[in-house]
């Protein structure tokens, strides 16, 4: 196997300052943060994502990599991670996307149980930047745990996205965790939030 | 195992060898090319394995302590698996791995590292062998009756 | 009940440990223990604390039984807790036993077996008196050397394949293992085990707890009528294949204790009169400790033979359930902590009962 790129410059800080910024995206639904380790990915996973990716998966994590990604992401992470990989989205701990519109529905992956909800799937899906400083009327607005009222999620996604959200947060406590990727930004979309109509 | 290769034969070498005894080698090769990491040295764990009977199901024994690393010297990769924690044993590994790997320095590292090294592990073996060797029973059969 | 928040004691804490930290130095005009010194001269505290803490590592051990003044279940927890701290990055093949460097290899079934019996660095055949001398520091000794001729790897053969070969003994050939082998550092053991499952919970057991059990059913809770087949001590290859890699690796070589015993068996229905086997297995030089394991082994297998049911070792629920001294000590010792209120309410209880009995 031929790998060509290295991993985090500084492994044990990055991965956690990494970790600690995917908690506080979870908690605080919707807001942007910042990924601040330094690494060069492979072309196609944005460096948050990729960064992310080097944080959460190890030995014993099963991923599901959406086919569109080539083997030299699939070569780089499991380089630096060992992750091991499958093609059945029901026995993913984490999903990595790269083209949101070709998504199977978000029913497809794994939903925990009821004795282990967290036992889901956690989807990073990398969406290119949009203007996320001005918030447009389009922006969704969402409230849920972890939101002071509401927020506007300075992303767009399709309706359809949003439909087959509304399902997830529906059969909460089962579910999945969603977080978004763009360039050292990342935004996280938990089971409990809901969209504003 | 089948007969191991000349690369599994020193990447066995380097990894059971003392970081001492490694350290010291390495440094009797002089200046080394400059490198880079590709994965910097890492502690982890290994979950060693043993079978029932030793032959049958395998079962989970226990874990040990390993480091690993990989370097990036020219276009070469270097790989170190170590037991241990020793992060500069790992890197030590990978860098004489990624040396051996190339024909201007092969023979070099293996005189001045690998073979002062496996000395040193054949001699350790036995004096091992020979002191357990000297607890070998030899029984004899006395003549009784008559 | 409700519960009720107690603070306080935090200097009394603080002084606690800095107590502890004080009497465990010791006398300062008196050298510090060094790791290395723990690690050589008292090894087989160290190996100890490696089975049962379920790590193999020699100075992290010895760190270990430094820092808990000398207790070894402590040791033992400290070195379990520090392992919770690091990612597993590989599975290795399982060991090759027969390739083993061999320390020490002893049958008591088989006077002549190939190899021969090395009786190795033993305390079996020597007065069990306390050496005064040793008392004395600057003991010097040397250790006796017989040279051999080869120096090969060689393989060291069972000495319990011969039974194999005529098929008196159970057969021990499940090479084609069908799954993952069960793991209860990731998954919950639950009822009824295979032997994965546990012979993992047995080679991390308390010895204390093992030796006791292996004795009930030499004692007649669980006869089975045990023969140490063969007992051998020494090094093996820790083998693991990276993936990024492609090929098998080794890493190590770790010293691990195997015990193979041989117990008779009537035979069953479905099973001809035979030897059955019990194994152990460890990390570090553990015979009394892998002897135990390979005796309980023995008695957890009663139902795959059908056999009755007549002692505590062959109930595996009480076995597993109870083996582990982390978990264990842990709980025996929370009652150290308050239970100011719990008391207070039971105390409650018993007043009140014996006011309406004296009613």
């Amino acid at each position: 196997m031929i790998v060509e790129l290295s991993g985090f410059q500084d492994l044990i800080h990055d991965s956690q300052s990494t970790f600690k910024t995917l908690l506080d995206a979870l908690s605080r639904p919707g807001s942007v943060n910042e990924i601040t380790a330094q690494l060069t990915p492979p072309s196609k996973l944005n460096i948050a994502c990729a960064a992310a990716c080097l944080t959460l998966f190890d030995l014993e994590t099963e991923v599901w990599l959406q086919p569109e990604l080539d083997e030299e992401v699939k070569n780089w992470l499991l380089f630096h991670t060992g992750c091991r990989f499958t093609s059945d989205t029901q026995q993913a701990d984490f999903a990595v996307v790269w083209n949101l519109d070709n998504m199977p529905d978000v029913s497809q992956f794994k939903q925990g149980t009821p004795v282990y909800p967290e036992d889901s799937t956690t989807l990073l899906i990398m969406v290119g930047r949009q203007e996320i400083d001005m918030p447009s009327n389009n922006y969704p607005i969402l409230s849920g745990a972890g939101i002071d009222g509401q927020i506007t999620m300075g992303i767009n996604l399709s309706d359809s996205f949003w439909q087959q959200w509304q399902q997830n947060h529906n059969s909460y406590p089962l579910g999945v965790d969603v977080y978004f990727f763009f360039y050292h930004g990342v935004i996280g979309l938990p089971r409990t939030s809901y969209r504003q109509v | 195992m089948s007969p191991p290769t000349a690369r599994q034969t020193w990447m066995a070498i380097l990894a059971k060898s003392s970081p001492v005894d490694l350290e010291q080698q390495v440094k009797t090769l002089g200046e080394i090319p400059k490198y880079t990491f590709l994965r910097q040295s890492e502690i982890g764990l290994a979950m060693v394995r043993g079978r029932a009977g030793g032959t049958g199901e395998a079962f989970n024994l226990g874990e040990m302590t390993v480091t690993r690393c990989v370097i990036k010297m020219r276009e070469i990769q270097g790989f170190g698996y170590v037991g241990g924690r020793s992060k500069r044993h790992a890197e030590l590994a990978a860098v004489c791995d990624g040396l051996l790997q190339q024909n201007e320095w092969r023979d070099r590292v293996q005189e001045l590292v690998i073979q002062p090294l496996q000395r040193k592990l054949i001699e350790h073996q036995r004096k091992q062998q020979n002191q357990t060797e000297a607890t070998k029973v030899e029984f004899f059969t006395m003549l009784r009756g008559e | 009940m409700a519960y009720v928040a107690v603070k306080g004691g935090e200097q009394a804490i603080q002084n606690a440990e800095a107590l502890l930290q004080a009497m465990r130095r010791g006398d300062r005009n008196l050298p510090e223990l060094s790791l290395e010194q723990i690690k050589q001269q008292l090894a087989l505290a160290v190996n100890r604390v490696m089975a049962e803490g379920s790590l193999y590592d020699e100075d992290l051990a010895a760190l270990a039984i430094k820092q808990s003044w000398g207790d070894l279940v402590e040791a033992i927890f400290l070195l379990r807790a520090y392992r919770t701290t690091l990612p597993r990055l590989y599975y290795s093949k399982p060991l090759d036993t027969e390739k083993m460097q061999v320390q020490r290899r002893i049958s008591s079934i088989f006077k002549d077996v190939p190899g021969g019996q090395k009786l190795g660095a033993t305390y079996d055949y020597i007065h069990r008196l306390l050496d005064f001398k040793l008392a004395a520091e600057d003991n010097e000794y040397q250790p006796p050397q017989k040279p051999i001729a080869v120096n090969s790897n060689s393989v060291t053969p069972r000495s319990i394949d011969t039974l194999d070969k005529e098929q008196l003994i159970q057969s021990e050939d499940v090479r084609q293992s069908k799954r993952e082998p069960f793991d209860l550092t990731r998954q919950s053991l639950t009822t009824p085990t295979d032997r994965d499952a546990r012979l993992q919970n047995l080679t991390r057991a308390d010895e204390g707890f093992l030796l006791g059990l292996a004795y009930s059913t030499q004692r007649g809770y669980g006869k089975n009528h045990p023969f140490a087949g063969e007992i051998r001590v020494g090094e093996v290859e820790v083998i693991i294949e990276p993936e990024e890699l492609g090929f098998e690796i080794a890493i190590a070589d770790i010293q691990v204790t195997e015990v193979q015993m041989v117990n008779q068996f009537k035979g069953s229905k479905e099973l001809p009169p035979q030897f059955t086997r019990g194994y152990g297995l460890t990390f570090g030089y553990n015979e009394r400790k892998a002897m135990s394991m390979a005796l309980v082994d023995r008695a957890l297998r009663a139902k795959e033979f059908g056999e009755e049911m007549e002692g505590v070792a062959q109930d595996e629920e009480f076995v597993l359930y109870h083996s582990d001294n982390v978990e264990a000590q842990g709980f025996v010792q929370h009652l150290k902590l308050p239970h100011y209120i719990d008391f207070q309410a039971e105390l409650n209880l018993v007043r009140q009962m014996r006011k309406e009995s004296n009613n």
